[in-house]
């Protein structure tokens, strides 16, 4: 047998296909493999990114497994030195690529329920991959809900994606910003405001929550007023990733080591992390 | 004056009795505005309480000339413009309908004379009003809280 060893410290070479603006902060690329090969993601994992000479940084991936294109998609705020350098590279420029690490939405457990996706800012960026497995497997999940808060308008991503998903059979879609121009013609107010309008089964939907961690507990408060099962309130701690693979200690809450088991977490979990919330 | 079935079904007059509605609504009116318009303006007069019946009304600020910052958008069934009980009497923000809306006006004396008469109406709208401003005190603080750390 031939068992090639690949070091978890050693990233693998990527080409940046395709860089395009998608606000004034936020950056989509489009990455493909070197070695041609499949990225072989779960919806919720992150990768660390490397641009040579600057560093490395853990993101999450926002296409789905399902998508048919060759590689994969991050969209990447530009918040540090290691997400400004990735966004001053051009196109083809070659980066590093490590894992795909962490846990991610629990998939079979989430088969034949309701989904509610939850998500505030950035946060839609690794809810986007768990919404197009759900689109594309539509037959394994019943009613989509997608409750999405932004700062502004001019903050809000996706927002072509977004329309097709209200688009989509039995999805639907509210998104609201915090302050907004007058040319504004959707909702203004807290994304806890969406719930209101939303009409759900709590027994048989499974909330899956991504966003800056001040939110969490506005919205679980409004979930767990609804009905939903703690047991089926999922929360994507992706902000606390690191090194992804356990060493550097960065996201660690208490004895919980938060790249490895997870960025995802059943809220029955998170509650008992105080510091998590 | 409005039907009192009107009223039935708003929030803000949950509570009342029907013979009490029948007293609310004789203060009502209703009103329809298109889009675009404004019900009421930043420091304005407020002799009217509303509640919006169908349509959608963003609650803004003037910031400046042609710049307004939308705070808060309220649709059916929401009351809007409490300032109409609420010392000194002056609208705190812009209202403007972002869709053709129909919208119920309670007159501020004809209900102060009310509230003045019937203490149970009186307790009743003051309870719903702090309700009101209670929750919109709570949005705006998870507003301010994500706008800084969000």
């Amino acid at each position: 047998m031939n068992h090639k060893y690949v070091s978890p410290y050693v990233p693998r070479l990527a080409e940046l296909v395709t860089a395009r603006q998608l606000t004034s902060r936020e950056k989509f690329f489009e990455v493909r493999l070197q070695d041609g090969s499949a990225l072989g993601h779960q919806p919720g994992q992150f990768v660390e990114v490397s641009v040579f000479g600057v560093g490395e940084a853990p993101i999450s991936v926002s296409s789905s497994p399902t998508s048919q294109g060759l590689g994969f998609e991050l969209c990447v705020r530009d918040a540090g030195s290691v997400t400004h350098a990735l966004h001053e590279l051009p196109e083809g420029s070659t980066i590093g690529i490590r894992g795909p690490y962490g846990r991610g939405f629990p998939l079979d457990e989430l088969k034949g329920n309701d989904l509610l996706f939850v998500a505030g800012g950035l946060g839609l960026v690794p809810m986007r991959s768990m919404i197009n497995y759900a689109v594309d497997n539509r037959a394994d999940f019943g009613r989509l809900t997608l409750l999405y808060g932004s700062r502004t308008p001019a903050d809000l991503l996706f927002a072509d994606e977004t329309e097709r998903w209200r688009g989509t059979p039995d999805f639907h879609v509210a998104t609201t910003v915090d302050l907004a121009d007058g040319a504004w013609t959707g909702q203004v107010g807290p994304i806890t405001k969406l719930f209101g309008g939303v009409a759900i089964n709590p027994v048989r939907t499974s909330a899956l929550v991504v966003g800056p961690p001040v939110m969490f507990r506005f919205v679980l408060k409004s979930l767990l007023m609804m009905g939903v099962y703690e047991s089926r309130v999922y929360l994507s701690l992706e902000r606390r990733m690191k090194c992804g693979v356990g060493k550097c200690g960065h996201c660690q809450i208490d004895d919980v080591y938060v790249c490895q088991k997870g960025p995802v977490f059943p809220y029955t979990r998170v509650r008992k992390l105080p510091e998590a919330l | 004056m409005v039907p009192v079935e009107t009223l039935k079904n708003l929030d803000v007059f949950g509570g009342l009795t029907e013979f009490e509605m029948m007293e609310v609504a004789r203060v009502c009116d209703t009103h329809d505005y298109p889009a675009g318009s404004m019900v009421f303006r930043e420091n304005d007069d407020a002799d009217k309480l509303y509640v919006l019946l169908e349509g959608r009304v963003a609650i803004q600020f003037e910031l400046g000339r042609h710049q307004d910052a939308v705070v808060h958008t309220a649709t059916g069934g929401q009351a809007f413009g409490w300032s109409a009980l609420v010392q000194p009497y002056r609208f705190t923000a812009s209202a403007r309908c972002m869709d053709d809306s129909k919208i119920l006006t309670v007159d501020r004396e004809g209900l102060r004379g009310l509230l003045a008469e019937d203490c149970h109406i009186g307790f009743i709208i003051m309870e719903k009003l702090a309700e009101l401003i209670s929750g919109r005190l709570r949005e705006t603080r998870i507003q301010l809280i994500s706008m800084v750390h969000g």
